[in-house]
Parts: structure tokens; C-alpha cells; sequence
């Protein structure tokens, strides 16, 4: 197959219908292949970019088992169109069903589609590059100043890890405590009180825009070995009593209304992870994957 | 983050997707509102096809619970094999608000 050329797989198993479909489909110039059923084996190269079910399919009702093909499907989040026929079977299967209303309609539905899908895969592509680039760093400084960069930074450097997700929590939560408690000196019972009255995300806009804390950064200081991440994070804010915050939430639930942030960063993977000094600096350690960045 | 509402015939199901996190404290206080003012006395909270969740988005599924517990009503999460598992079970959430059978 042509590896360059839109690909839409069409999915029916009465011959007559599939055949006017492939031919609907072909006649927009995307490179067809054809199955009868859901559990087809597919050659390993093809990744289609649209999949056009037709009216006569066997789709298993129950959710747990998934043949290759659906796996397929679900990991590269591929368009489905559908007639009405199959709609509910399918949503129940997979994200993006579109219900085509007439066949008529099939190859532009399936041109559409497929066009879409490549732009999307083309994006994602580009953004994986991106990513791959912080692999090379040995050592780097960041320095932030909103809630914003925080979660921009956490994500980034998170994607160095196994753990993605976990980890990329715990660094949120650890950032964005600089910023709210360090930098801008908002306390654990003021934030509570500012979110219970809606105005929490507008005060920390009014200290970033105030002459008193529009100056103030944190200072990320990123080292990288072959094996692990060191992280050292500083604030300019006055610290905390670390030794005692951390060691009563020890037998605190992470659910408690304040104090949820640092508990979380605490069961968030870090193979170590140390307030210094007066509590404006956190150092963390963690390894890093040797696979790259690879999906979560 | 966004959200779909469905109301069924015996409960009221919230599918959330994307992310969960502190950009969304206007929206979710909101769809709070919403969901207090409807007639179920059962709420889902479906995150299966949830990505993200931080610190805030936690405190936020709480402000939920809270608003169904003021207003008499039941919640769940809905959790499967999604994303944010490991996310919500570091955080011992199953205790404060019970998950729905896979």
C-alpha cells in the first residue's frame, strides 16, 4: 500500500454494500481496504485515517474485549463514519463516531475525516518533537512567575519520566505551592477561604499584577544524569515549618480541605524529595525513562 | 475540561474529559449548581475519559459532593481503567466518595 496516500478501511459484511462503498470512497481518492468483520487482522503497517462502517457488522456488546483492530482504533483515535444502524454499538466502543445520513454522502464524510485525522496526527507529531528536544538538556534553569508556567513546565519536564502522570502532579503541585504560598504569600487558610468565594484565581492575578510581588520568580535549576532528574526549586518567599507540615501529614488524608498539594506531591513517585532550610527550597530526584517520551 | 450531562431515568451521570485541574474552578462551580438543581437524587461522576487531574481538580469533585450532600443527594465516581486511577487512588479518594462497579 502507499504509504503517502489517505487510507480509509471500510468495514461490511455484505458484499454488495461493501463493494459500493469502497467504490464511493475510492471515487474521492483515498486507498481503500476492505474487511467483513470488527476482528480482521490487519497487515502491521497500516494505520488507516477513517473507518467506514457499513450496515452489517457483528460488534460485541460487551466492553472488555478487544480485538487488534479496535485496539487499533482506540490507541489512534480513528474517525469513525457509520451508518445509523451501528451508531449506539459503536459509541459504546469508541470516542468519535460520525453517522453519515444517506451512503450518498460516505466518500466526502470519509474524505473529511481522513483529512482531519492527518492534520491531528501531524500536529501531535510536531509536539512530540518539541518534547523529545528537553532529552538533550544536561542541566538548565527555568524561571516562572504565574500558575500557568507552572503547569507548563511541570508537564514538560514530567515527560521525561515513566510515571508521567504521577509525576507530573507532584511537580504541579510542588511549582505552583511556590508561586501561591512562596512568591505571592497566599496562606493555606486564605487560599481555602478565597476559593470557597470564587475569587482565588483573581487574587493571585491581582499580586502577579502588584508592585509588591510583580518582580518575584521561582527558580527551577534542572541536572540531568543518565539515570535520574535532580530538581531543586526556590522560592522568594519567607518558607514554611516543613518538618512539622510533613510529618502531620503523615496521618492526614490527602482528601483534608488544605495542605491537599503538598500531600499529594509527597505519593507522587519522587524517589526523593527534601524541603531545605527555612522551607523556600525543594529538592526532588527521580529516574528517567530511557524509552523517551512514550505515551502515559 | 468539558463535561456531558445525562440525565437518566433513576440517576443524573457527569462525563468529564480533558483535564481536570485549577483552570476549571469558574465552570465546575457552575455545573455544580446545575446539578443540585436537578430532580435525581442519584449523581454519577463519570472520569473515565478524564486525562488530568491536579490538586484543584480534586478539591473541585469535592466541592461537588459537597453541593449533592447539602441538596440530599447520592455521588459515585465512575473510575474504570482511566487515567487519573492512580491519581485518585494516591489521594484515597475511594473513602470519600465511593466508586461505582466497573
Amino acid at each position: 500500500m502507499n504509504n503517502n496516500q489517505h487510507t480509509c478501511i471500510v468495514v461490511e459484511g455484505n458484499d454488495e454494500l461493501r463493494e459500493e462503498l469502497v467504490h464511493l470512497i475510492s471515487a474521492q481518492g483515498l486507498e481503500v481496504l476492505e474487511c467483513k468483520k470488527i476482528d480482521t487482522i490487519l497487515p502491521s503497517c497500516v494505520e488507516p485515517d477513517v473507518i467506514v462502517f457499513g450496515q452489517n457488522v457483528d460488534i460485541d456488546d460487551a466492553d472488555t474485549v478487544f480485538s487488534d483492530f479496535e485496539l487499533l482504533i482506540r490507541e489512534c483515535q480513528i474517525p469513525i463514519a457509520t451508518s445509523f444502524v451501528l451508531r449506539d454499538q459503536l459509541l459504546n466502543r469508541f470516542q468519535e463516531v460520525h453517522v453519515y445520513p444517506d451512503v450518498d454522502v460516505v466518500g466526502y464524510m470519509a474524505r473529511t475525516l481522513a483529512f482531519n485525522q492527518v492534520k491531528r496526527r501531524l500536529i501531535k507529531e510536531d509536539m512530540c518533537r518539541a518534547v523529545q528536544g528537553i532529552f538533550h538538556l544536561d542541566e538548565a534553569d527555568f524561571y516562572l512567575k504565574t500558575v500557568e508556567e507552572a503547569q507548563a513546565i511541570a508537564l514538560l519536564i514530567s515527560s521525561l519520566a515513566p510515571a508521567k502522570k504521577l509525576l507530573r502532579l507532584g511537580l504541579t503541585e510542588l511549582l505552583i505551592n511556590a508561586v501561591e504560598h512562596g512568591n505571592l504569600e497566599i496562606g493555606a487558610q486564605e487560599k481555602q477561604r478565597l476559593r470557597e468565594s470564587g475569587t482565588w484565581m483573581s487574587e493571585v492575578d491581582r499580586r502577579l499584577n502588584s508592585d509588591l510581588y510583580r518582580d518575584k520568580k521561582v527558580h527551577l535549576h534542572l541536572s540531568k544524569t543518565k539515570e535520574q532528574l535532580l530538581l531543586r526549586i526556590e522560592d522568594e518567599g519567607h518558607g514554611f515549618d516543613w518538618q512539622k507540615i510533613l510529618q502531620s501529614n503523615q496521618d492526614v488524608k490527602v482528601q483534608a480541605k488544605s495542605g491537599r498539594g503538598l500531600r499529594l506531591a509527597q505519593r507522587s513517585g519522587f524517589d526523593e524529595f527534601a524541603y531545605v532550610g527555612k522551607g523556600n527550597i525543594v529538592e526532588c530526584r527521580f529516574a528517567i525513562s530511557s524509552l523517551g517520551a512514550d505515551n502515559d | 475540561m468539558q463535561y456531558t450531562l445525562s440525565e437518566n431515568p433513576n440517576d443524573l451521570s457527569i462525563l468529564f474529559t480533558g483535564e481536570l485541574t485549577l483552570n476549571d474552578e469558574e465552570t465546575f462551580r457552575s455545573l455544580s449548581g446545575e446539578v443540585v438543581g436537578t430532580s435525581r437524587s442519584k449523581c454519577i461522576i463519570d472520569v473515565t475519559q478524564l486525562e488530568f487531574l491536579d490538586s484543584a481538580g480534586l478539591g473541585l469533585l469535592l466541592v461537588l459532593k459537597e453541593y449533592c450532600d447539602d441538596a440530599g443527594k447520592s455521588i459515585t465516581l465512575k473510575v474504570g481503567d482511566s487515567a487519573v486511577k492512580e491519581i485518585l487512588d494516591i489521594s484515597e479518594f475511594e473513602s470519600l466518595i465511593p466508586y461505582e462497579d466497573a
